[in-house]
């Protein structure tokens, strides 16, 4: 029955399709972004410590359990949170419906994704057009960004209204490649994007460090003291109990891990094909773009501009900051910047698209695997519903909105996504079981220590990650502690979107169970 | 930057690159996966 089940889905088109898949789904705008920021902001080269322990104890183990889950998954006819937790628990009536929020999860962030992946598409075509050439100053450059985002009207637009058609170009790009399947959409998507944005990022890496010290009168602004002021490690700082927890975090999202992406991109292998081998090129294919590619780009060229002052203060502004306050500064300011400028966001913008299909994908698959829809109507019902929630999300972004989305759905559900995978992985469907899937058609065989990480170690990573976040971030959060009462509307009307969605798609899991769409117990085994 | 600048970066490059060659390599250097045991080719029963 399981076979029967497995003909009716889509499997890659390669192997190399399903890893770069993977990999561009992992590589986003934080690779080139948050980790600089956060390495450069917690000690520097010693942070590398705590993030390589958190990549091999928690990384690696809970990439392979997401992919092997979703092969796992994708033979009993399923490729996502509900139905995946169903087969692996035997049929255990609750487990299904903890799988809402492996959907909930990467849907969230989508609503927002979109719209700043738009940014990265203006922003190349203004490198190009010289929009933002006249802008000189900090200050100027983020009245620009405001103006543009539509949070103010300023000397530089009147309304959201450009950043509005590249959302809607973005969101159509989108949905075209998610609507062409997983062969003729995702794969060849990413087969492109990936080597290009590979290209782009070592074309950027030498313009950086051929830069020499751009500033006459200082010549200590020059790129190896921009690697220092990145890479000097303090070691002091790893006492500090926030820099673990932000090393670990860093590892977290950098992956994608939690977000069901991988999951669903796993669920459309063959029987038979490797997991260990290509979740471990995807996982080092991400790492080459964000440590050697990201760790060499932002930060060393702020130091160059703006000095160790600046670029410490640049650090702590934040990733969008960075983004598009920052680096279109620089530019205005290097030989070539029009260019090195546009091909800056291509990167980003690829970077993006990569990403974002991946976080659609997850509902698609739900749709289709367990109401047997058609991916025409998957996407047109889900096409309908982002937009509506995206549309929400740009006319109350001054309000607070994107950051309240990011924080549920970016933030605390990936975390507590993994967490539910690894428990039932390791502790419901066993460890002899799960090794043995590992090793189902394995190229690279996972040492059996991994045995005990898995059982013990990562969970506890995740369990200290998802309480020392939840204490920090969440009760001030929950409270609305520091938030302009004005925007307290909004952000209620954000939460209850979330939770109008989660709801929707308990009820659809329910519809399934009724229409008999999750295999009875007693047929699993 | 100092020496400890440049003993973490080339570590950290290091591992990540000797990671990703010994990833592709072992990938690339695989058999065809699409030739079947002759015990696996299915055979029409009817």
């Amino acid at each position: 029955m399981a076979q029967k089940v497995q003909l009716e889905r889509e499997n890659w088109g390669s192997k190399l399709g399903v890893i770069l898949a993977v990999a561009g789904s992992a590589v986003g705008l934080g690779n080139f972004l948050r980790f600089p920021v956060q390495a450069a902001s917690h000690g520097g080269g010693a942070f590398m410590i705590p993030y390589f322990l958190a990549f091999l104890l928690m990384g690696i183990p809970i990439a392979w359990v997401e992919w092997t889950l979703g092969r796992y998954g994708g033979r009993h006819g399923h490729g996502t949170g509900p139905g995946v937790y169903h087969v692996i628990t035997g049929g255990k009536r609750w487990a299904k419906y903890l799988g809402a929020t492996a959907i909930l999860g990467p849907l969230g962030i989508f609503f927002y994704y979109c719209y700043v992946e738009g940014w990265t598409l203006s922003y190349a075509i203004f490198s190009l057009t010289g929009e933002y050439r006249q802008v000189a100053d900090p200050a100027h450059m983020s009245s620009f960004l405001s103006g543009f985002q539509g949070v103010e009207n300023n000397q530089y637009f009147n309304g959201p209204w450009v950043a509005y058609a590249a959302f809607a170009l973005t969101f159509v790009i989108n949905f075209y490649f998610i609507y062409r399947g997983v062969v003729h959409g995702i794969e060849r998507l990413n087969k492109v994007a990936l080597p290009l944005m590979g290209i782009i990022g070592l074309m950027l890496l030498v313009r950086i460090m051929t830069l020499g010290a751009p500033l006459a009168n200082q010549p200590d602004q020059n790129f190896t003291n921009g690697l220092g002021f990145m890479w000097n490690p303090d070691f002091a700082a790893l006492k500090d109990a926030s820099v673990w927890l932000a090393a670990a975090g860093q590892i977290f999202f950098t992956l994608s891990i939690g977000m069901g992406s991988m999951m669903a991109y796993a669920s459309y292998l063959r029987a038979k094909d490797d997991v260990t081998l290509s979740s471990l090129t995807a996982n080092s294919t991400n790492e080459f773009f964000e440590v050697i590619i990201g760790g060499s780009i932002v930060i060393p060229a702020s130091f160059m501009f703006f000095g160790a002052v600046g670029a410490q203060s640049v650090a702590q502004g934040g990733s969008f900051n960075l983004s598009f306050v920052t680096m279109p500064l620089i530019f205005n300011q290097m030989g070539g910047g029009p260019f090195i400028g546009c091909l800056w966001f291509v990167l980003l913008f690829l970077a993006g698209i990569t990403s974002s299909v991946s976080l659609l994908q997850p509902a698609i698959t739900f749709l289709e695997d367990e109401l047997k829809w058609t991916r025409q109507q998957a996407v047109v019902v889900l096409g309908i519903l982002s937009f509506l929630v995206c549309n929400f999300i740009i006319f109350t972004l001054a309000k607070g909105s994107m950051d309240e989305m990011d924080f549920w759905a970016g933030t605390m559900l990936p975390v507590w996504n993994a967490l539910i995978e690894v428990a039932l992985f390791a502790w419901i469907f066993g460890l002899v079981k799960g090794f043995r899937e590992f090793d189902l058609g394995s190229d690279l065989r996972v040492p059996r220590f991994f045995s005990f990480i898995i059982r013990f170690v990562t969970p506890g990573f995740l369990i200290a990650i998802l309480v020392a976040w939840f204490m920090q971030q969440g009760i001030p959060v929950l409270t609305l502690r520091g938030v302009n009462p004005a925007n307290h509307l909004v952000i209620w009307a954000t939460r209850l979107i979330l939770l109008g969605v989660l709801t929707t798609l308990i009820l659809l899991i329910i519809t399934a169970r009724r229409r008999g769409r999750f295999i009875k117990p007693e047929e699993l085994r | 930057m100092n020496l400890g600048g440049w003993i973490t970066i080339v570590l950290s490059w290091g591992i990540i690159i000797i990671l990703t060659i010994f990833c592709y390599v072992r990938l690339f250097s695989q058999k065809r996966l699409d030739m079947k045991a002759p015990l696996e080719i299915e055979t029409d029963k009817s």
